[in-house]
Parts: structure tokens; sequence; C-alpha cells
């Protein structure tokens, strides 16, 4: 009997698969071995952060600005990816070394990741660039540590103030072009800007996610109380129950219960008042000045019914300063760093980067020209208010008071020690005298002292 | 004639035989177990584990971790949070025993004893739970808007003062727990019928040829009949409240004034937003502790004696 040896269709499938199985590993080995061999010669820079997938605009000025970068430094390649820095999720990204080379966070972020060793130390990078001179002082000290290493480069910075509707100001018969400079006057205007019939708040005061303890340290300064936190004896102590925090409490409180010009919800976040805000449903708030921006392209509102003053005072002449900046990972090489920090330069810094991103956020229709806080001094900054003078869209008289009224005041930077844990226990008092006609505003910030000596300074001091 | 028997085939019983024979016999069924084991070991023991091991090291991720002993324990306890969260915790577990778990046993009896619209009923009661959580929080932060809210808005309708719901410390926990009952009765209430399908109709039967009344058979036939269900879903609400989070977190941030921060809100805080895993991990274990104590305790209070 014959055997047959020709194969059924089953066998003939399964061996074209094991085939072209074959010529795929092979290809896909010679590629990962070239490939290999190139990326062995490129520093490869991850950062983080890009702009939103909806900014087709500012998106097309990001690749192109990676793409010019890539060209002028030969041996970097720059790989952005979408996320943004989040404190939630950070810790566990680095354990699982998936922290990007370049990451963007909050002024109020570097002193804990420096604390902890979750930074990189960039000082030689950053004093070997020509315009390190040109630094913010106060800017830069934020992403120092106490030797005076630095640890990230700031990047863009706000100084709290005070945004109002013009719109409302007018019906309620206060001149729009003067919005109040002391606390006492802001009282006033609330209590004639408040109409329970319409629904609107004279003024509307955060409270929660932080942002409480944020506004008690902005009102702090303003009321003249120096630092909250100082060091004494070579020992951090938490000053902020003194007689000025008492002073801002009791205001606070005043205004809740008092004159009753504060909005009925009070457990309120900067996203909350933006809203009310652009609802109409409250007449002002203090927020930096670039949140009209924020609500003009959030909300649809019009930028000219809004305007902006200075911090309001009562004695301090000072107001809070914050901002955004660049950090690197702990775990990048030298050659990352510096490449990182030379991509920060560019992106951040170089003037004709800056018109590009002002021409795309023109053909947006975004807000340009509302008055931020300098980071640099010096040629470089010159060029950067012509350009935005040039590209301003925005009825840049409105925000004028805010703009003078700024630059007369002490720009303190925020608490040095842990300052987001600082905030969060701040939270609970402000909530307390919001929520509690009975609240005794010095009992409220001894109790915080005593949480954040022993939660946070304790830990610190020797 | 007889075939051949025993001396070749394997015994039917592994009892008397070594350790690795019986599995052996019963690799099988081991293997269809490992995937199920090892997804365990790998989600939920591993972290578990490694949570209470962190609750004696100071980490930072990037270097190696330090041991410092009771340190963290001792940092969590003079946390003047600390009291305040358990404080919270109880109070939240309390008025959740008041109020969320008689209700639904009580929609039960009430519905199986209707004959017509039950069917009506359960869904009506069960759309809550089948909303998910976040849709829920943001629907009742609408309704206790102490503005243009619901809840206010009904109460005004009905001449009763505005409250001030979530915005005033007194009454932000019963708030929530209103919440919370809302969300998930339903399941509760379905679990407890089906308990009570069970219950034997001869037992009522002879209770009315008795002379029993309708709260006689309550309290004589129906709730002793579903005793162990009762008794499961109490340890299960006792352990899941003590464990509340999402609700604080998303609709307090565990304000106003620390009046909703419970004990797993303060240990995301600790974990998540300060970067202090030690502290997280001594939290965890403070609550695990405490959990199976008084699990234990439970269970030997409400130990039949047969």
């Amino acid at each position: 009997m014959q055997i047959r040896t020709c194969k059924s269709s089953v066998e003939i499938r399964y061996q074209t698969i094991r085939g072209l199985g074959k010529g795929f590993f092979a290809l896909f080995a010679l590629l990962a071995l070239t490939q290999g061999a190139l990326a062995q010669n490129q520093t490869v820079v991850t950062v983080d952060c890009p702009p939103p997938q909806d900014d087709e605009a500012g998106l097309a000025v990001y690749r192109q600005n990676v793409q010019d970068f890539e060209a002028a430094n030969p041996g970097v390649t720059i790989e952005p990816h979408e996320v943004c820095w989040d404190p939630a999720t950070f810790s566990a990204r680095l354990a699982g070394g998936q922290i990007e080379t370049v990451f963007l966070v909050q002024f109020t972020d570097p002193n804990g990741l420096i604390a902890r060793n979750q930074a990189a130390d960039v000082t030689d990078e950053l004093k070997s660039w020509e315009h390190f001179d040109n630094f913010n002082e106060n800017a830069l000290r934020i992403f120092q540590d106490a030797e005076g290493n630095i640890y990230g480069v700031p990047a863009s910075g706000y100084a709290l103030g005070l945004v109002y509707n013009r719109t409302l100001f007018e019906a309620a018969g206060l001149d729009p072009n003067d919005p109040p400079r002391t606390w006492d006057e802001v009282r006033e205007y609330a209590r004639q800007l408040t109409d329970r019939s319409r629904g609107v708040a004279g003024f509307a005061q955060l409270s929660t996610a932080n942002q409480g303890g944020w506004h008690f340290t902005a009102y702090y300064y303003s009321f003249g109380g120096g630092e909250l936190v100082e060091q004494q004896n070579g020992e951090w102590v938490a000053t902020f129950n003194d007689e000025t925090g008492v002073q801002v409490l009791q205001m606070i409180k005043d205004m809740r219960w008092t004159d009753e010009v504060l909005t009925d919800g009070v457990l309120l976040t900067q996203d909350n008042t933006k809203e009310l805000m652009a609802a109409e449903r409250a007449a002002m708030m203090i927020i930096p000045a670039g949140a009209v921006g924020e609500m003009v392209m959030q909300y649809g509102v019009n930028a000219e019914d809004f305007g902006a003053g200075p911090l309001p005072q009562a004695g301090g002449n000072a107001t809070l300063i914050g901002g955004s900046g660049l950090m690197f990972s702990p775990r990048a090489s030298e050659e990352q760093l510096q490449a990182g920090f030379d991509w920060v330069a560019y992106r951040y810094f170089d003037p004709e980067v800056l018109e590009q991103q002002l021409q795309a956020d023109v053909a947006a229709d975004r807000v340009v020209g509302i008055p931020g806080l300098p980071i640099l001094s010096g040629e470089l900054e010159e060029r950067r208010v012509a350009l935005i003078a040039q590209y301003a869209n925005v009825p840049v008289e409105n925000f004028a008071p805010y703009a003078e009224g700024t630059a007369e005041l002490t720009l303190q930077p925020e608490p040095p020690i842990e300052t987001q844990q600082l905030y969060q226990i701040l939270d609970s008092a402000v909530q307390a005298v919001l929520t509690d006609r009975n609240a005794d505003p010095q009992a409220l910030l001894d109790q915080a002292a005593q949480q954040y000596t022993t939660q946070v300074l304790d830990r610190v001091n020797p | 004639m007889s075939t051949k028997t025993t001396s070749m085939r394997e015994p039917s019983t592994t009892l008397g035989s070594p350790w690795w024979r019986k599995l052996g016999r019963h690799l099988v069924a081991y293997a269809f177990l490992l995937p199920a084991i090892l997804l365990f070991a790998l989600f939920a023991w591993y972290p578990a584990v490694y949570g209470f091991i962190l609750g004696f090291q100071r980490v930072n991720l990037v270097d190696a971790p330090e041991w410092v002993g009771l340190a963290n324990f001792r940092q969590v306890v003079s946390d003047p949070l600390f009291f305040r969260a358990w404080r919270n915790t109880f109070q939240y577990v309390g008025l959740g025993l008041l109020i969320g778990f008689p209700l639904p046993l009580l929609l039960a009896v009430l519905i199986n004893e209707m004959r017509h619209f039950a069917g009506y009923f359960r869904l009506l009661f069960y759309l809550p739970v089948m909303l998910p959580p976040i849709a829920v929080i943001y629907l009742w932060r609408w309704i206790y808007d102490p503005g243009p809210g619901l809840a206010n808005t009904l109460l005004q309708a009905l001449n009763l003062p505005p409250q001030p719901w979530l915005q005033s410390p007194q009454t932000a926990i019963l708030s929530i727990v209103i919440m919370t009952t809302w969300a998930g009765l339903g399941g509760s209430m379905l679990i407890y019928l089906a308990a009570l399908q069970g219950v034997s109709g001869e037992l009522y039967e002879a209770a009315e040829l008795e002379g029993a009344n309708p709260w006689h058979r309550l309290v004589y036939i129906t709730l002793p009949s579903i005793r162990f269900v009762v008794l499961a879903m109490l340890i299960l609400q006792f352990i899941g409240t003590m464990q509340v989070f999402t609700e604080p977190f998303v609709l307090t941030g565990g304000g106003p004034a620390n009046a909703t921060e419970t004990v797993a809100l303060l240990l995301y805080r600790y974990a998540f937003q300060y970067g202090n895993y030690g502290a997280a991990g001594a939290l965890g274990l403070i609550l695990f502790v405490v959990l199976v104590t008084l699990s234990l305790l439970y269970f030997r209070l409400t130990r039949r004696p047969d």
C-alpha cells in the first residue's frame, strides 16, 4: 500500500503561518537591533503635559517646537507623554520607573519633592545657562533647598489679585475702573453688590481642595503677618496662629455671618468660583488675573465684562505668588538632565517660540494680554513684554489696576515647608468659620498650628 | 468467573495516603484553582501584606526603604485628626446602621406582603443601585445645594426651614448617610426578599390558626427565620461602612472643617496627598486590627449555643 505524503489543507495553512511567523520574527529582530543601535546614540528625554488634543493650534506649535529642537540638537529625542503630573499618582509612577524626565509642577509642590529626594539636582545645568542671572529670585527660591541647590526651573508665574465683574459693578452704581484696594473697601463694595433677589453674592470665597488655606496665606500676607512658618533658633515654628491670623479668620467669618455677602454654598474651589462668576452669581473673587482667560475659554464669557485689581490690602502691602515650573526625574542620567534643561529653556523662554505660541493663541480666539508674573528680567523679558503687547486681544486697560497695583506690592512666595499639607490643614479652619457661626478663630488656628507641628515640622526639625 | 479487581485499581478515597499522593489525585482540581489563587495572591494578599510592612518603614520610592519601628504609628496617633477621623467613622457607621440597615428589611417585608405591583416596587427601589456611584454623588451634590438644590426647594415648598446639608459640620454626615442609603437599599432589599421567599408558608398558616396578628407573625416567625441573613448583612454593612471613602472624598473632601474626615480618607491623604506611605501603612494596619477585633467579637456574641 502506498503511503500518501501529500499535505492536507490544514497542514499547508499551518506551515504557511509558521513560515510567516518566522519571517515576521526575523524582521522584528532586525528592526529591534537597528533601533537599539540607533537608540544607543540618542538621549531620549520624555516630557509630560503637552497641549491637550482639542488645542489644535497649540499642539501644532508644540510639534513644531519638538521638530526644531531635535533638528538643532541631533543627539536628542523629545518624547511627549500625554499625562500631566499628579501628586496622587506621582509616587507610584516614580516607583515604577515611569516618571518623565521633565515634568510640570505647581509652585506648591517642589518643597515636598525636594524633601523626599524625589527630584533631580540641576544646579549645574542652570548655572551654566547664559541667562541664569536674570531669574526672578523669589521664583527660583521655590525650587531650591536650604543649601541653595536648585531642583527645577520656574516657567510661568502669577500673583493673586481681585477679579470682578464690571457689568455688576456698573449695575450697582460702582466705578468699574476703580476696584476696591483695601479689605474694608471690599466688604463695602460687596454689601452693595449683593442682591439675594437676583441670586447675586458680592464675594465668592474659596475653602476646599487646599484652596482655602491658599487664600488664608494670601490674606495673611496682605494683613502684614509676615511668614506663616519661620525659623526660630534653628527650628521651624508655625507662626500663623497669631493676632494677624485671627484677624484674617475673623474677617472671613464677618463677611459670612455679619455682612452676609458670600455665596450660599461655601465649600468652593477655584473651578466653582469661576463658574459662579461666569454665571453672574458672584461679583468678586480672589484669583490670579489669568482666570479671566480661562473663563473665556471654558464658559464663553466676554473678557470685556471683567476686570482685575491687585490683592486688597490691610496694611501688609504684599501678595502671594504662585506659578508652575519644571522638575526632573531623580532617575535621569546626566545627558538626559542637560538635554531636558535645554528643551525647557527653548520651549519656555525662547522669544521665537513665544511668538509662535501667541500667534496660535490669537488664531484660536484665546485671551492674550492678561499680565502675569515675570520669571526673568533683562533682554528676554523685554522681548516677551513687547510680543505680548503686540498680540494682546483684550482691553488691557481693564487689567491695568492689577498690573500697576501688583507691581507696587511685595511678592511673597508660598510657605516653604510642605505647602500643600499646610493649606489642607488651614482649609479646615476656613471651612469652620464659614459653616459655624460660633467658631472661635483663635482656637481653630491653634489647633491647625498643633496639627502642622506634629505632622510636618516635627519630622523636619532636628 | 470474577474479573480482576482491587489490585490494579486505584483506591477511591485518599484517606491514609501520603500528601503527595493526595495532591496527585486532585491535581486537575488544583490546576483549575491555581489562576484564581495567583490573582488573589498578587492583587489582594501581596498588597495587603506589603501595606502592613510599609507601616514600619519610611519610604520615598526612590531610595531603599528605611526601618523606623513604631515611629509611623506614633505619628499617626499624635495627629489631631486621628481621633476625629475615628469619631466621624463610628458616627457614620452608627447612623448607617440606624437608618440604612432597617429600611431595606422593612421594605422587603412590605413588598413580600404585596400581591400586586410587587415587581414594580422592586424595580423602583433597585433603580438607584444601577446608577454609577459617581453619578449618584454628583446628583446628590446638586440636591444638597443650599440655594437652588432640590432638597431645600422641597423643604421650602412645605414651609420648612432650609437646611445647610453638606455645608454644616452638624448635618454633613447625616446627609451622606441619606445619600448612601438611597443608593444602596435596593441591593440589600433584594437579598432580604430572597431570604423571605424561603420562609415556609406552613408556619404562617399555623400561626394564623393560633390567632396571631401580623405583628406577631413578623416578630415570631419572619424575623427569626431570616436571622442568619440579617446578621450576615449586619456584619457586612459594618465592615463596609467602616471603610467609607468615596462619598466624603468626592462630596466634601473631608470637610466642612473635618466633619466628614473618615479613617479611609485620612489614609488616602497620607499616601497620595502627602506622599507619606509609612503613615498610611500604619493607619491601615490599625484599621485592620480594629476591624478584625470587632468582627471576632461580633461572631462570638452571635454564636448560637448549638
